[in-house]
């Protein structure tokens, strides 16, 4: 068996790795070998091989997700994906888990307002199986579609639901957020996981036109990483997909950027102990020139205890355990996002003001040397990683095809990363942390007066919770 | 996602599985996709090998020696942990951050710019029975990184500010805790299970407003000493080069401590099954864990217990999630867990439900519970999936050094024989339906199981009293009886 040279992962070539003498030259950028092409129906294939360990990890992209919902059916994108587990044509329900996890392997999915994926990775031995098992789903669902499967998939996420926002304090912050944020019909104004009452609405033809509309072929992307015959796979790629039919083309929405016209400020009633302090504020998607310096500036601001936010509110002044100023990017529009914890009994308005004050100066000053070199070297150990796992991998690949129509662009973002100048930090953190943006206080219930500029702020609930009960 | 990642916390479980593949496909045949395509051959097993010497200072040094990238996983593991050396409770849980506070030679803020430029960072860790000290780092920035560590090891300054700023977060945390129904069927059940053996005690607000600068200060100072320490060098560097850098690094940490002679407790006998409540009103889903304690780790029966975990909950097709996540769509997941110590660890079957689905949802689980021990027989199918899904648990830990070190490791730290991990595939793969039949009524019994349910007290005390499953003692969040 050939062996090629694997990739080698980690920090390695970070340029401010060393003891003492910091004036080491910039090192190239590591490059995945990635082989793509298409097959005649449209499906984008990416392969990568990696024979340092006998596993082979298997993704398959859908460049669909809760950005494509029609209204009404919030929550259908991520409720398919529970779908996809329920059998296909060829497939029986089980088998999924019987070749992956009964076979020494993992499986699952996911799915985001841009995208859906479904993944597994197995002993290399099984990467025909793994073929066999996407092939079908991808060309052959609707032959076994179950309703009843469809029906349990249907409560199972909705317990998804109740699980992860509405039994979680401050779980559903976010889609209130995005709900105010977003405008009403904008395709990021609802949460992934949507409604309780679109869970509930979503039927069988729902499932057939998602599935003939968004995944065909020519919307999907598959990769394979890690120990395998590369011409052993070709073949096995075009005997299995090669007979799915060209979906329609496809259309995509179109996405405005976020936008504030004004400030906005609301208090949050939730079954919490203590308050919490959110701020969000129209950012930008990944496409966008300033992306690499929005991350840039969010790890500089925040962070370890010698970072702006964290150093004055965590550490000095002791006002939060803890402080994160993040950039949120979809893939067409984002937002920036404050979330901070404060230590019991701290006043919230008095906190807010602190908050400006830093960002005053963040704003006025920008950051140092120093800072800009720790936070391009943090980012770029981040993606190097990312790319460790032979799941990893593939995901990264598959995002640089859906997102830029690059597979490789994972090194693009770390060229751009390096490039970013202190300047460039200074001028988006004017641009983007400006007036205009969502100020919530999240308090316990009955205690509105926590809030932050409590008599200025307007109560809010989120709008895709649900008192539904289920019945007995 | 389908479902959560399941975090299991295993004795390191690792199978190692080297394999030659190239399975070929008759070409030119005509494709039946009804049926599951061909494999290539069974993996086959081969662990990594291991140096031990002994360094001047007591310490064991065992070195694994891995060249193929230019990183280094360096890790100390002490021997004994607060249950054995009957530390305050909650004073190990600020260990970890007071050693980031700064030494006699380097500020905090020194300390973090310096190890965030070395692209590393060092962690330190008490925990039950045993704990740790260590670091990734590139091979060339080995040295470097070791040093500061040495000097965060033996010359933390402790300042008394830093605990109490720490320990003001803890309290916060503690009470935002006390809003979730995972959190508090957590703190509950070991004192259910453990009652007041060290292993039953959970820290609470009151040991946490305890704990003193000096407590924290003097544990590090009894705990990180030679004498019960194993070393561990895993990656690009030769075992003579390690015996040398650590020698020149350890010259400021000498013999010192004594050799901890640890006997641990047996589990406590259990009762007959009773139901405990704990009341927390608007929960949306209920809490419910159906738990057992077992023997400890590298008992005997250690391998059936893992296979019988697997089928009643450890897998996803398992028969807890597949019922009552896959059929009933009452949970988002049911799973259940083998929590193996050196003292007396546990079985957990846990999951959150939909309130109005509690009580048929722990009837299901007591049905298939029940089930295991015969009247649902196991099939061969399950068998097969839980020995390959337990054995061949993918190489993947072995790319990495880390992986490499829990897998060396727990051989090493555990006194086992050197081929205990193939003695160990070799019982999985040997544990039969008539083994996971007894394994569960041995150590799952639905006649002597502790069964906790934190939820929506007005809305589901009745129905699950309905049951009839046994007897509903309500508890405040702490544990406490109710009146």
């Amino acid at each position: 068996m050939k062996r090629t040279h694997p990739f080698i992962p980690l920090a390695l070539l970070v340029s401010v790795v060393g003891t003492s003498s910091a004036q080491q030259p910039r090192s190239s950028i590591p490059r995945i070998p990635v082989e793509s092409y298409q097959l005649s129906n449209g499906l984008t294939v990416l392969l990568s091989v990696d024979h340092s360990a006998p596993v082979v990890a298997v993704d398959v992209e859908h460049h669909v997700g809760s950005k494509n919902e029609e209204v009404g059916r919030t929550g259908f994108a991520h409720l398919f994906e529970h779908v996809m587990f329920t059998g296909s044509g060829h497939v029986p329900y089980g088998m999924h888990d019987k070749y992956t996890e009964g076979v020494g392997g993992s499986n699952n999915g996911s799915t985001n307002s841009d995208k859906t994926n479904f993944y597994e990775q197995v002993p290399s031995n099984y990467l025909e199986t793994e073929i066999w098992l996407e092939s079908d789903r991808m060309g052959w669902l609707l032959d076994a579609l179950d309703l009843a499967k469809l029906n349990a998939q249907r409560d199972v996420v909705k317990n998804e639901r109740r699980q992860s926002y509405d039994n979680r304090p401050y779980g559903r912050v976010g889609e209130i957020m995005d709900a105010e944020m977003y405008p009403a019909g904008h395709p990021y104004h609802w949460p992934v996981i949507g409604s309780m009452a679109d869970l509930s609405a979503a039927s069988e033809a729902d499932v057939k036109a998602f599935y003939n509309k968004w995944y065909a072929p020519n919307n999907a992307v598959l990769v394979i990483t890690g120990d395998f015959d590369p011409a052993q796979a070709k073949a096995w790629i075009k005997q299995y997909f090669g007979p799915i039919p060209r979906g329609p083309a496809i259309t995509r929405p179109v996405v405005p950027a976020a936008h504030l016209d004004a400030p906005k400020r609301f208090v949050y009633e939730d079954h919490v102990a203590l308050p919490e302090l959110f701020i969000e504020w129209p950012g930008t998607g990944v496409q966008s020139r300033d992306r690499a310096a929005l991350s840039v500036m969010g790890a500089i601001i925040s962070g370890d205890r010698t970072q702006w936010l964290t150093k004055e509110f965590v550490y000095d002044r002791k006002w939060a355990s803890s402080i994160s100023l993040r950039p949120e990017m979809n893939e067409n529009a984002g937002t920036v996002g404050l979330t901070v914890v404060p230590i019991p009994g701290v006043d919230l308005t008095k906190l807010e003001s602190a908050i400006d004050s830093t960002i005053n100066r963040f704003k006025a000053q920008g950051p140092t040397a120093e800072e800009m070199k720790k936070a391009t070297a943090s980012i770029e150990y981040g993606s190097y990683n990312r790319l460790q796992s032979m799941l990893g991998k593939a995901v990264t690949l598959a995002s640089g095809w859906i997102y830029h129509g690059n597979p490789s662009w994972y090194a693009t973002d770390i060229t751009e990363t390096r490039a970013v100048t202190a300047a460039d930090v200074k001028r988006v953190a004017n641009k983007y942390l400006g007036p205009n943006r969502i100020v919530l206080s999240a308090v316990p219930t009955g205690k509105r007066e926590l809030a932050s500029h409590a008599d200025q702020s307007t109560p809010i609930t989120s709008p895709f919770a649900s008192t539904e009960e289920v019945g007995k | 996602m389908k479902h959560r990642m399941k975090h299991r916390i295993r004795t390191t479980f690792v199978a190692l599985a080297l394999l030659a593949p190239a399975s070929l496909i008759a070409q030119g045949t005509t494709l039946d996709r009804t049926k599951a395509p061909p494999v290539g051959p069974t993996p086959s097993f081969k662990a990594p090998s291991w140096s031990v010497d002994t360094l001047s200072n007591g310490a064991r040094l065992v070195v694994v020696e891995r060249h193929s990238l230019p990183i280094v996983t360096f890790s100390i593991h002490f021997n004994g942990g607060t249950n054995q050396l009957g530390t305050k409770e909650g004073v190990s849980q600020f260990i970890g951050a007071m050693m980031r506070e700064g030494t006699a030679t380097r500020t905090a803020d020194q300390l973090t710019n310096q190890l965030a430029l070395l692209g590393t960072n060092v962690s330190f860790n008490i925990g039950e029975e045993s704990g740790s000290a260590g670091f990734s780092s590139l091979s060339r920035t080995f040295d470097a990184t070791l040093s500061i560590m040495m000097d965060m090891m033996r010359h933390s300054t402790f300042p008394a500010p830093a605990l109490e700023r720490l320990r003001t977060q803890a309290l916060a945390a503690y009470t935002r805790g006390q809003d979730v129904v995972g959190v508090v069927a957590a703190q509950v059940a070991p004192k259910l299970l453990y009652g007041d053996q060290p292993y039953g005690k959970v820290v609470d607000a009151a040991d946490l407003h305890a704990v003193t600068r000096d407590n924290v200060a003097d544990l590090a100072q009894e705990f990180f000493e030679p004498a019960n320490a194993t070393v561990y060098v895993v990656g690009d560097m030769t075992r003579a080069a390690a015996k040398a850098k650590l020698e020149k690094a350890f010259a400021s940490w000498p013999a010192g401590g004594h050799k901890l002679e640890i006997s641990y407790p047996a589990a406590p006998a259990p009762g007959p099954t009773t139901i405990y409540l704990v009341d927390m009103p608007n929960k949306p889903q209920s809490q419910i864990m159906l738990a057992r304690t077992i023997p400890p780790a590298f008992s005997p029966d250690m391998a059936k217990i893992d296979v019988m975990d697997a089928i009643l909950g450890g897998m996803f097709q398992s028969r807890l999630n597949s019922t009552i996540r896959e059929q009933h769509g009452w949970s988002y997941g049911f799973n259940s867990r083998t929590l193996w110590l050196k003292g007396p660890g546990s079985e957990r079957a846990q999951g959150a439900v939909t309130r109005e689905k509690t009580d048929s949802s722990l009837m299901e689980a007591m049905t298939q519970i029940r089930g295991m021990t015969g009247p649902i027989p196991i099939t061969d199918a399950e068998l097969t999936a839980a020995r390959n899904s337990l054995t061949l648990s993918l190489p993947s830990s072995l790319q990495s050094n880390a992986g490499t070190e829990s897998i060396v490791s727990q051989i090493v730290d555990n006194n086992l024989p050197k081929n205990w991990w193939s003695d160990y595939i070799t019982a999985v793969r040997g544990t039969s339906a008539a083994d996971v039949a007894a394994m569960t009524s041995e150590y799952m019994n639905p006649d002597h199981l502790t069964i906790l349910i934190v939820g929506d007290g007005s809305k589901i005390t009745a129905g699950v009293k309905a049951t009839a499953i046994a007897p509903v003692v309500e508890l405040d969040k702490t544990g406490q009886k109710l009146p």
